[in-house]
C-alpha cells in the first residue's frame, strides 16, 4: 500500500494538479493551503511524505518542516519553492530536507519523488 | 621831587594863559588856547602842531604868518611831533637852536600823554621872545607846568592802573576760587551718591574720607559714613575674613604710581570679586600723604565673564560655521573658529565679505534665498557650493535675522554636507537597486507560482491523450489560472506605472458612499456568508468637493473594502466614515476584523507582500499607496491584532494644507495610545 502525501502549497491551482497527477498514480494525497493546516493534517493522516512550499501565508515553510520534524521524525520531506532552492540551504540542511525542488515542477519528477519516499 | 604849583611864580601876564591851558577841556584845546593866546599878546605869528588822529603831526598858524620858521623848520616841527608821540619825552622841554635852519626860532614840543597821545609843539622866533608876556623865562615855566602836568597824570593814571590791576587780580582769584568750590561741591555730591566706591586714606591708614557705596556695600559696615572716619581701614575692611595681601593700598603708600588688586570677599554672607586701585596723593613737599582708593564690585563681571566664555565655547565649538552677515553689503561682521577654519586659509572673512565665498552663478541663488528671507518668507535650508580654500564644499546654509548689538544682521549657519550629501546619493541609488532587485524577485516568484499549476494542467490535458473527460475537466481549471495570471501582469503593470491622476472637482461624500454601494452589491454573498456588516456615516449635509481621479479613487477604495472584508472571516463590521477637516477631506475604512501585528504592518506596503496566500498577488496595498501620493493625499494606517484595522485616505487642497506632505504614516497600538493619552 502507497503511504500518504501532504501537500502544502498556498496556490490552489498547484494542489489541484498535485492532487489528480499524485492521485492519478496511486497516492492517497492530502493538500492543504498554510502551515497550521498542515500541522492537523500531519496528525491526522500520518504522511511519509510532505511536499512544502517555502512560502506560506501564515508561517514560513522552514517553520512548518520543522514543528512536522519535531513529531513525525520518519516522514520524508522535500520542499517546493519558486525561489531557488540554493538560498536557504543552510536551514534546509540543518532540517535535514530529503530534497528539493523549483517550481514550475515537471510532474514526472513528482512523480519519481513519490514513488522514491512514498511507494 | 615835589613838582612846584603850576602857576605860582610864574611871570605875570602867563597866568592867564596858563589857567587857560590848565583849565581847557583837553591838552589839545588848551594848546591851541595857549598858541592863540601867545599871539595875541605878543602879536607874534605861533606855529602849533598837533598830532592827529593818524600819528603825523598837523601844523596850526595862529598871528600873522612873516616871521614863521621856514618851511624846513616846520618840517622839522612836525616831525619833532611825531618823535614825541612816539614815546621821545625827553624831547619835551625847551630846545633851542634846533639846527641851522631854525635857529632863530624856539621850539616847544611836549608829548601830553592824556587818553592816548597828545604832542604840543610851540615855536617862537628867537628874537621875539622877548616879546612874550614874562619875557623868555615864560618859556621855561610853560616846559614845567607842562612837564608837571604831565607827570602828575602820569602818576595819577599809574596809581590807577596799579589799582585796577590789583582789582583785576582780585577779581580773577575770586572767581578762582568760587569755580574751585563749586568743583569741589559738585566732585563731592557726586562721588557720595556715585555707585563707584572711593575712600580717602591718611598715610598712618585710618579713613579720612569715605562715600556710602563703599562703607555699606563693598566693605559691609552699616554705619553711617562718618562714624567710618578715623577707623583703620584693614579693620573695617577685612571683618573677620581675608587678608591684606593682595591689597594695593600699602604699595601706594609707598610712592607707586598706582596700584591694583583683586581679591575675594564674603561680605554679608555674599562672596564677592573686588578689583581694587589705589592712587597716592602727594602734599606741597612731594611726600605721600593720602591714599584715594577705589573699588569695583567684579562678581557679577566675573559671571558674564565666565557666562561669555561658555557661549563663545558653543559659538566656536559648532560643527557649523557661523557668520553674522550685514545683509545690504553682504560684510561678513562676525564669524565663528569652525568658519575661520573651514572657509579661509588665513585671511580675515570680515575683508572677504560672504560673496567671496561663492562663484557667480551660485552667489545669484545665494542673494534670492536671503532677499526671499528679508522679504519675510522663510525658506528653510538650502545647499549651495562654497568656494573652500581646500577646494568646493556643499554646504547645507540655514540664514535667519539676527539682533546683533541692536544692528538686524542675518545670522548664517553653514553645514558641510558634501559627505552626507554624497551618502545619500549612493543610497538612494543602493535603495533603488536594491527595490529593483525586490520587485523582480517577487515577480519572477508570483509568475513562477503560476506558471506552475498551467504547466501542470497541460501535462495533464496532454497525458490523457484526448481523454474527454480530462480536457473537461483540466480545460476549465486551465483557462481560470490564465485569467489570474493576466490579473497578475495587469496588476504588477499597475504598481510600477507611474500614476498620473487626472483630476477633476468631485464631491467626497458621494463618490465614496457610491462605492461603498457598488461593493455591497459586487460582494453581496461574501458579505451575507461572512456576515459582515457594511455601515457608512457622513459628517454633515453639505458637499465637500475636492480635486480627485475618480477612477483612481474607485480603485483606491474598492481595495480597501475587499481587503476589510477579507479581514473578517468569522464576521463583523466595516464602517466607512467622511468627514472634514480645514479643507481636507478624510475617508476612513475601519474594520473589526483579525487586524495586523507590527511586522505586517511594517510590509503591508511592499509589493508582493501578502497574508492572503495565493488568494493575493502582494500589490493591492501598494497600488493603494501609489494613487493616494498620485491624488496629493495621506494614507494612515491603524491596526492591532485581533481588534482591527482602521485605514484612513486624505484628500484635499495641498496648498492649504501646507504641513501635511503626502505620503505614509502608520502606526500601532503603542502609537494610539499615546495619542489617546
Amino acid at each position: 500500500m502507497k503511504g500518504a502525501i501532504l501537500v502544502v502549497d498556498d496556490e490552489p491551482g498547484i494542489r489541484f494538479v498535485y492532487e489528480e497527477y499524485l492521485g492519478d498514480l496511486g497516492f492517497e494525497v492530502h493538500a492543504v493551503g498554510d502551515g497550521v493546516s498542515a500541522l492537523r493534517e500531519a496528525e491526522a493522516c500520518r504522511p511519509v511524505l510532505a511536499l512544502v512550499d517555502m512560502n506560506l501565508p501564515d508561517m514560513g515553510g522552514l517553520e512548518v518542516i520543522r514543528r512536522l520534524r519535531e513529531t513525525h521524525s520518519g516522514m520524508a520531506v522535500v520542499v517546493i519553492s519558486a525561489n531557488p532552492p540554493e538560498r536557504h540551504l543552510a536551514e534546509l540542511a540543518s532540517l535535514r530536507v530529503d530534497g528539493a525542488l523549483e517550481k514550475p515542477v515537471e510532474l514526472e519528477q513528482l512523480g519519481e519523488v513519490a514513488r522514491r519516499f512514498a511507494a | 621831587m615835589t613838582p612846584t604849583p603850576p602857576t605860582s611864580g610864574a611871570p605875570a601876564g602867563m597866568q592867564d594863559a596858563l589857567g587857560a591851558f590848565l583849565g581847557a577841556a583837553s591838552l589839545a584845546e588848551g594848546a591851541r588856547a595857549l598858541a592863540r593866546l601867545l599871539s595875541e599878546t605878543s602879536g607874534l605869528p605861533v606855529a602849533l602842531a598837533l598830532p592827529g588822529e593818524e600819528g603825523s603831526a598837523g601844523v596850526d598858524s595862529y598871528g600873522s604868518d612873516s616871521g614863521l620858521p621856514s618851511e624846513c623848520a616846520f618840517d622839522r616841527l612836525a616831525r619833532l611831533a611825531e618823535w614825541a608821540l612816539q614815546g621821545y619825552e625827553d624831547m619835551g622841554l625847551l630846545r633851542d637852536g634846533l639846527g641851522e635852519d631854525a635857529g632863530d626860532a624856539a621850539v616847544a614840543a611836549v608829548p601830553l600823554l592824556e587818553q592816548g597821545v597828545a604832542v604840543a609843539a610851540v615855536a617862537l622866533p628867537r628874537q621875539q621872545r622877548a616879546a612874550l608876556p614874562g619875557g623868555p623865562e615864560s618859556l621855561a615855566w610853560l616846559g614845567h607846568i607842562v612837564a608837571t602836568r604831565r607827570d602828575r597824570g602820569r602818576a595819577a593814571a599809574d596809581a590807577t592802573a596799579t589799582e585796577r590791576q590789583h582789582q583785576r587780580r582780585f577779581r580773577t582769584m575770586d572767581a578762582q576760587l568760587r569755580l574751585l568750590d563749586r568743583e569741589r561741591q559738585k566732585f563731592q555730591a557726586l562721588v557720595k551718591r556715585s555707585d563707584a566706591a572711593v575712600m580717602v586714606l591718611g598715610s598712618d591708614l585710618k579713613i579720612r574720607w569715605v562715600n556710602r557705596e563703599m562703607g555699606r556695600i563693598h566693605l559691609g559696615d552699616a554705619r553711617p559714613e562718618s562714624e567710618l572716619h578715623g577707623s583703620v581701614c584693614c579693620d573695617v575692611c577685612r571683618q573677620g575674613n581675608g587678608s591684606c595681601t593682595e591689597c594695593p593700598v600699602r604699595a601706594a603708600l609707598g610712592g607707586a604710581p598706582i596700584a591694583h588688586g583683586e581679591f575675594k570677599r564674603v561680605i554679608n554672607g555674599v562672596p564677592r570679586q573686588l578689583y581694587v586701585t589705589a592712587q597716592p596723593i602727594r602734599g606741597p613737599e612731594g611726600g605721600v600723604e593720602e591714599v584715594l582708593v577705589t573699588m569695583q564690585d567684579l562678581t557679577g563681571l566675573d559671571i558674564l565673564r565666565r557666562s561669555e566664555a561658555r557661549m563663545r565655547q558653543l559659538f566656536d565649538g559648532s560643527v557649523d560655521s557661523i557668520l553674522m552677515v550685514e545683509p545690504s553689503t553682504l560684510r561678513i561682521v562676525l564669524a565663528n573658529a569652525t568658519a575661520c577654519r573651514t572657509l579661509s586659509a588665513g585671511e580675515d572673512l570680515g575683508a572677504l565679505g560672504l560673496d567671496a565665498l561663492f562663484s557667480v552663478p551660485e552667489l545669484g541663488r545665494v542673494r534670492a534665498y536671503l532677499d526671499a528671507l528679508l522679504a519675510g518668507r522663510p525658506a528653510g535650508g538650502a545647499d549651495f557650493e562654497v568656494r573652500a580654500p581646500r577646494g568646493p564644499i556643499l554646504c547645507n546654509v540655514v540664514a535667519t535675522p539676527f539682533d546683533l548689538d541692536g544692528t538686524e544682521v542675518l545670522m548664517v549657519q553653514m553645514r558641510d554636507v558634501t559627505a552626507v550629501r554624497r551618502l545619500e546619493r549612493e543610497l538612494v541609488h543602493a535603495d533603488r537597486l536594491a527595490s529593483l532587485g525586490t520587485m523582480s524577485a517577487g515577480i519572477a516568484h508570483e509568475f513562477k507560482n503560476r506558471l506552475a499549476p498551467l504547466r501542470g494542467l497541460a501535462q495533464l490535458v496532454a497525458s490523457g491523450a484526448g481523454d474527454p473527460d480530462r480536457v473537461e475537466r483540466y480545460v476549465p481549471r486551465l483557462l481560470e489560472e490564465l485569467d489570474r495570471l493576466a490579473r497578475l501582469v495587469r496588476d504588477v503593470l499597475d504598481a510600477a506605472r507611474p500614476q498620473e491622476a487626472r483630476r477633476e472637482r468631485c464631491d467626497l461624500r458621494s463618490l465614496v458612499l457610491g462605492h461603498v454601494e457598488e461593493f455591497r452589491h459586487e460582494c453581496a454573498d461574501a458579505l451575507h456568508a461572512q456576515g459582515v456588516r457594511v455601515l457608512d456615516s457622513v459628517e454633515g449635509e453639505r458637499p465637500e468637493v475636492v480635486a480627485v481621479d475618480a477612477e483612481q479613487l474607485r480603485v483606491v477604495f474598492q481595495n480597501l473594502l475587499k481587503n476589510a472584508l477579507e479581514a473578517c472571516p468569522e464576521g463583523g463590521e466595516i464602517r466607512v466614515e467622511v468627514k472634514a477637516e480645514g479643507g481636507r477631506v478624510t475617508a476612513t475604512v475601519a474594520d473589526t476584523g483579525c487586524g495586523m501585528d507590527a511586522r505586517v504592518r511594517e510590509r503591508i506596503l511592499e509589493p508582493f507582500f501578502t497574508t492572503k496566500g495565493a488568494r493575493g498577488t502582494g500589490l493591492g496595498m501598494c497600488i493603494v499607496k501609489s494613487l493616494v501620493e498620485a491624488n496629493d493625499g495621506v494614507l494612515e494606517i491603524h491596526s492591532e491584532p485581533g481588534r482591527g484595522t482602521e485605514i484612513s485616505v486624505t484628500l484635499g487642497e495641498v496648498g492649504t494644507s501646507g504641513n501635511r506632505s503626502p505620503g505614509l504614516q502608520t502606526s500601532g497600538d503603542e502609537e494610539r495610545r499615546e495619542e489617546a493619552a
